[in-house]
């Protein structure tokens, strides 16, 4: 074959596939220069903006299109939003909520008591969630009061109408013909839907926002569901800000000075439901496995300060006692040894495990890996067990596996990411996993954990309207779960949220549902 | 011996590599230079150094012992499922191919729908919903891969019972399974070897792919393609955690690609490639 | 002729039937609860109420035979129902991400072309040469590369490193497409590049190339004149058979891109326990590497003149 042939084709070659590659190379924008337009990194799970399918809700809240009545304030206490005020009759089942008269939805109509009530009940109409939060007898409007009548007491109902289900929204565009789904709902908020898909979605200014100036004609808003990717998006500079930076990369962010970070304890609780029928039944080697949970060092060391050390059931975001609580398993290997011993527990073969009546203490751990903090926390107790002689066994499942190994107790220890309190009342997440279960009253403690004292006080206080005493009984019940060894309290997430240092007034609420506001400017 | 080298240099050398990789898959837990499971945080995301060569992970692992320990369990899937393959395949061929019919007919339709499917797309699909486990790793690459051979093995049958020695067994009154043995796998054999060698790297990089997504291995099993998960998340703290395994993929892949291109050489030497 | 179609098209849809009842079959013995994954997407604690009232809504609580039936007679219509984590019509969702999926696959096959078929050419006119082992290896490289490790090295060097494109695109976009459809090129186009050099190889060593060697005409005429457009046949068979499969998405690739692909759908599916979408998608891929097949199939049937000869 002639030689110059063969060099044309390879000169042709390598031009081509660098003419492919090079050309659509260069990043066209600027983010920091370019005023109209806010970039937002998230993850997504919403495929639709309809806030009354699955939690959709959250999404249309978080994007800033949707408001509710009451929001959460940093300590999780309801503060007016839509709502200028809100009381309750003395008969503990009627309130009068009176919604503020500036407000207008997005396409400028006011929003009248009448609206919020046609919004309330398409919400319940549409889902079956919304009653798991309250039912109501009757709604009734006058003017900008809005009349909830329940056949219940609610003691806590401002901080339930503050859940993203009940956020407005302009029932009567629906039935105009807007298609909440695929172009979002009408709602109060400083940005409206242009367009949507799970995967981005792009917002407008809403011209008609009630509460102050727009800052960004356009927010654009990827999904980029892996951590790692996202963080470099951020970094390089494709966005302006990013939800849920990952340990592997929160440090590159706090080192430098142009981001910053804003990380808030979360409402969940990261958690090992422990299983008192098997051989953790005995306390001191429930005590002893707790002990030996070196904590502190899973959130600063593993999870690179993105989580704080566990030790009570109710993370501290929320005031439930935290600081007042008092851990008997704090860290300590060597009582954990003192403990197993007690207990007859001790390594006579000499395999560093230690056994009693020729059985190896061995028990199994239940994990599911679609969160990355909880395989690494069950390795990481896995290593600290060995230590004082357990062999324990990780066995990961699926994570829709979960909720019926729970419930049949099929476990020795359990892994639970959990959020304690969606709705600021920590009281139902106690009551679920250790209020006693005969025959199934309560099907979701599978454990066989039963105190009659921690059943006596949940029962008082899911009828108790005094926030302070209500406080006071979660106290007391924390402590007795945590004297009980009821569970292994890992440690609690921090949310975050973080941003190029030209944006301002980016703030994360433990809530983790006002991300995108009129505050945030460039 | 010594001519067989002479003559086929190149399949002698990728041999000798491939024999290499077996021996470190078989002698892991000596070769191991650290501690591929026991955690110690106080070590935790060191880079290489002489004491880690391939630095640790967070959790303070050898990263170099759990690859060696992932080779075994890399060459364990790829060759169970590339048997299991080929035994499922070469059977159902076999009998396809053998006796014809009705039979025939039901099977190859069974066969073509496999077929007519992108494999890795289907094999995500039964480990993602039946959950991931290295036990549906290896049914799901199995199910989907193992209609190639039935399709190889029956026009060889059907080609192979044709020829006139099979035809005169027949006559003589030899047993079908005396048949099967004597003429038609052998005749089979080299084909499926070479294809069957050549899906040992396919296999070895779709396991690792299904561990990646979180549809295969899990923690804390040292899998290269878990490895290489839990890794990214610390893509820019901890590069080596990407790059030791990613590696480590690509050169045991490289060497089992080559080695069967080579064997397809020595065994079919009109076949080029 | 008549009786030709007739029997693909039943083909078709046999394997159709058998497709969907395979994932149908996958999907009922699956452990796990859709109504479940809905419910607890929020983290919280879920009440039996709450399930057994979602899992009507789904129609979960009906008998396996039941939802079969249902599902197929509405496919059949072309309703493939409602997709449970989307609450909108499968076929809809679908949609959505189709057009990334076509973006990322024609991207794909571009550079797949552009880059395969000179490398292959030049490998096979220069068999056993310097060059060719060099391409020959390289590909051996390609082929046994981790597309899900090549595309994160890419990610890091030329998006986070030298900024030169988008990290994750999550919207179509030309300079988004770049790095997925680059990765791809490398390890499905070494494959494809192997199989070009074997084809030019074999149609180098027929007669009618010696013999027009022998009456010496130039070698970029045999090339260009009679090797290329007798290989031409071949080669598109076998880019039929990787553009099917580009065409199921690419899950790894658009998964580590974050690109808004059918690959991506369906992992979100596949986790979410989303059957009527994990059913559309099997549905979607079965019939796109059919109809590529039937395509391929039909050209050369219309195309190769020894074929047409045979049928008559």
């Amino acid at each position: 074959m002639k030689k110059s042939l063969k060099k044309s084709l390879l000169v042709g070659l390598s031009v081509l596939m660098c003419g492919a590659f090079l050309a659509g190379c260069g990043n066209d924008s600027n983010n920091a220069e370019n005023k109209d337009t806010l970039k937002v990194a998230v993850t997504n799970f919403a495929s639709s903006l309809d806030p009354a399918e699955n939690f959709f809700s959250w999404v249309v809240m978080r994007y800033g299109v949707g408001e509710t009545l009451t929001k959460f304030d940093k300590q999780m206490k309801p503060v007016p939003w839509l709502a200028a005020k809100w009381s309750v009759a003395d008969d503990k089942r009627t309130w009068t909520i009176t919604v503020k008269d500036n407000v207008k939805f997005s396409n400028g109509k006011p929003v009248t008591a009448q609206a919020v009530k046609e919004s309330l009940e398409r919400a319940f109409a549409k889902s079956s969630m919304p009653k798991t939060f309250f039912q109501y007898k009757s709604l009734e409007a006058k003017g900008q009061d809005l009349i909830i009548k329940t056949d219940k007491e609610y003691p806590n109902l401002p901080s339930l109408l503050a859940d993203p289900f009940f956020l407005v929204v302009d029932v009567q565009s629906e039935r105009d013909g807007r298609d909440f789904a695929k172009q979002g709902p009408i709602g109060t908020g400083p940005y409206v839907v242009k367009s949507f898909t799970k995967e981005l979605a792009v917002m407008e200014a809403n011209p008609n926002y009630w509460d102050g100036a727009v800052p960004f004609k356009t927010v654009e808003i990827p999904s980029i569901d892996d951590p790692n990717t996202r963080a470099m998006s951020l970094q390089s500079g494709d966005v302006d800000m990013a939800v849920n930076i990952g340990p592997g990369e929160i440090g590159l962010f706090k080192d430098n000075d142009k981001f910053k970070v804003d990380e808030i304890t979360s409402l969940r609780v990261v958690l090992a439901r422990i299983n008192m029928n098997g051989v953790l039944g005995d306390k001191n080697v429930r005590d002893a496995v707790i002990s030996a949970a070196d904590r502190k060092n899973y959130a600063d060391v593993l999870l690179k300060g993105t989580f704080l050390p566990g030790s009570a059931p109710i993370p501290p975001s929320m005031d439930y006692g935290f600081d007042q609580l008092k851990d008997p398993n704090a860290y300590n290997p060597d009582r954990s040894k003192q403990l197993l011993a007690q207990s007859g527990w001790t390594d006579t073969n000499g395999d560093g495990i230690v056994d009693k009546n020729g059985q190896p203490l061995t028990f199994n751990f239940i994990v599911y890996n679609s969160r990355a903090e909880l395989p690494l926390y069950a390795e990481a107790l896995q290593a600290d067990l060995k230590k004082i002689g357990i062999d324990m066994k990780i066995q990961t499942v699926d994570y829709n596996l979960l909720d019926g190994i729970g419930k049949e107790g099929k476990y020795d220890m359990l892994i639970s990411n959990i959020v304690t309190a969606n709705t600021g009342d920590p009281i139902w997440f106690l009551g679920n996993y250790w209020h006693t279960n005969i025959d199934g009253s309560n099907p979701q403690n599978g454990s066989g954990y039963s105190n009659p004292q921690v059943d006596q006080l949940l029962e008082a206080a899911t009828v108790e309207f005094d926030p302070a005493k209500r406080r006071e009984y979660a106290i007391q019940i924390q402590q007795l779960l945590m004297n009980d060894g009821a569970a292994l309290f890992f440690g609690y997430p921090k949310t975050n949220i973080v941003n190029a240092k030209y944006l301002n007034n980016v703030v994360m609420y433990p809530s983790d549902y006002y991300w995108i506001t009129n505050k945030i400017s460039k | 011996m010594k001519d067989f080298i002479q003559k086929n240099k190149l399949f002698s050398l990728y041999s000798a590599l491939m024999l290499l990789i077996i021996f470190i898959a078989i002698f892991a837990p000596h070769l191991a230079p650290g501690d591929a499971f026991n955690s110690n945080m106080a070590d935790a995301l060191k880079a290489p150094s002489s004491e880690h060569w391939f630095g640790t992970d967070k959790l303070g692992r050898d990263v170099l012992s759990r690859i060696v320990y992932g080779t075994q369990l890399s060459l364990f899937m790829g060759f169970t499922i590339v048997i299991t393959m080929v035994l499922i395949g070469t059977i159902i061929g076999a009998v396809a191919g053998y006796f014809g019919g009705f039979i025939e007919v039901v099977l190859m339709r069974i066969t073509d729908i496999v077929l007519s499917f992108p494999g890795i797309i289907l094999a995500i699909a039964i480990a993602g919903i039946l959950g991931g486990s290295i036990a549906n790793t290896i049914l799901s690459l199995t199910i989907v891969g193992w209609a190639k051979y039935a399709r190889i093995v029956r026009s060889l049958t059907l080609k192979v019972r044709q020829e006139e020695f099979v035809t005169a067994s027949i006559m003589m009154g030899a047993s079908t399974w005396t048949i099967l043995r004597r003429h038609i796998i052998p005749n089979i054999m080299p084909l499926i070897v070479t294809t069957g060698a050549l899906d040992l790297g396919v296999m070895m990089i779709e396991v690792a792919g299904l561990s990646f997504l979180g549809f295969g291995a899990q923690p804390p099993t040292p899998e290269w393609g878990l490895m290489l998960n839990e890794g990214r998340q610390y893509l820019q703290l901890a590069p080596w955690l990407m790059i030791f395994p990613g590696a480590s993929i690509l050169i045991v892949v490289s060497i089992f690609n080559l080695w069967s291109d080579a064997l397809r050489d020595v065994v079919d030497p009109k076949n080029e490639g | 002729m008549v009786k030709g179609i007739v029997k693909y098209i039943s083909q078709f849809v046999i394997t159709l039937v058998g497709i969907s009842f395979l994932t149908f079959c996958l999907t009922y013995l699956a452990p796990g609860d859709p109504a479940m994954m809905l419910l607890e997407s929020g983290d919280r604690i879920v009440s039996q109420q709450e399930l057994d009232e979602v899992r009507a809504e789904l129609g979960l609580d009906k008998p396996f035979w039941v939802r079969y039936a249902d599902w197929a007679i509405n496919a059949a219509q072309g309703d493939l129902g409602m997709s449970y984590s989307a609450k909108i019509p499968v076929v809809d969702r679908m949609l959505e991400s189709l057009p990334g999926t076509l973006m990322l696959a024609a991207a794909s096959t571009i550079l797949i072309i552009l880059y395969a078929v000179p490398a292959g050419i030049i490998s096979a006119i220069n068999q056993n040469k310097k060059i060719d082992y060099i391409l020959r290896s390289l590909s051996f490289v390609g082929v046994s590369m981790p597309t899900f490790w090549l595309g994160l090295i890419l990610i890091y060097i030329f998006g986070l490193k030298l900024g030169l494109v988008p990290i994750a695109s999550s919207k179509i976009s030309f300079s988004g497409v770049i790095l997925p459809a680059t990765t791809m090129a490398v390890v499905v186009g070494s494959k494809y590049m192997r199989q070009v050099r074997l084809v030019i190889l074999e149609e180098m060593q027929k007669d009618y190339v010696i013999g027009a060697r022998s009456r010496g005409i130039a070698e970029w005429k045999i090339l260009f004149g009679h090797i290329l457009p007798n290989a031409f046949l071949p080669l598109i068979t076998l880019l039929g058979v990787l553009v099917g499969y580009l065409l199921g998405g690419v899950t790894v690739i658009e998964m580590v891109f974050a690109w808004p692909g059918l690959g991506n759908m369906a992992v979100y599916a596949i986790t979410m326990r989303d059957y009527p979408l994990v059913q559309g998608f099997v549905l979607w891929v079965a019939v796109g590497f059919m109809i590529i097949n039937a395509l391929v199939d039909v050209s050369y049937r219309l195309l190769d003149p020894r074929l047409k000869r045979g049928q008559q």
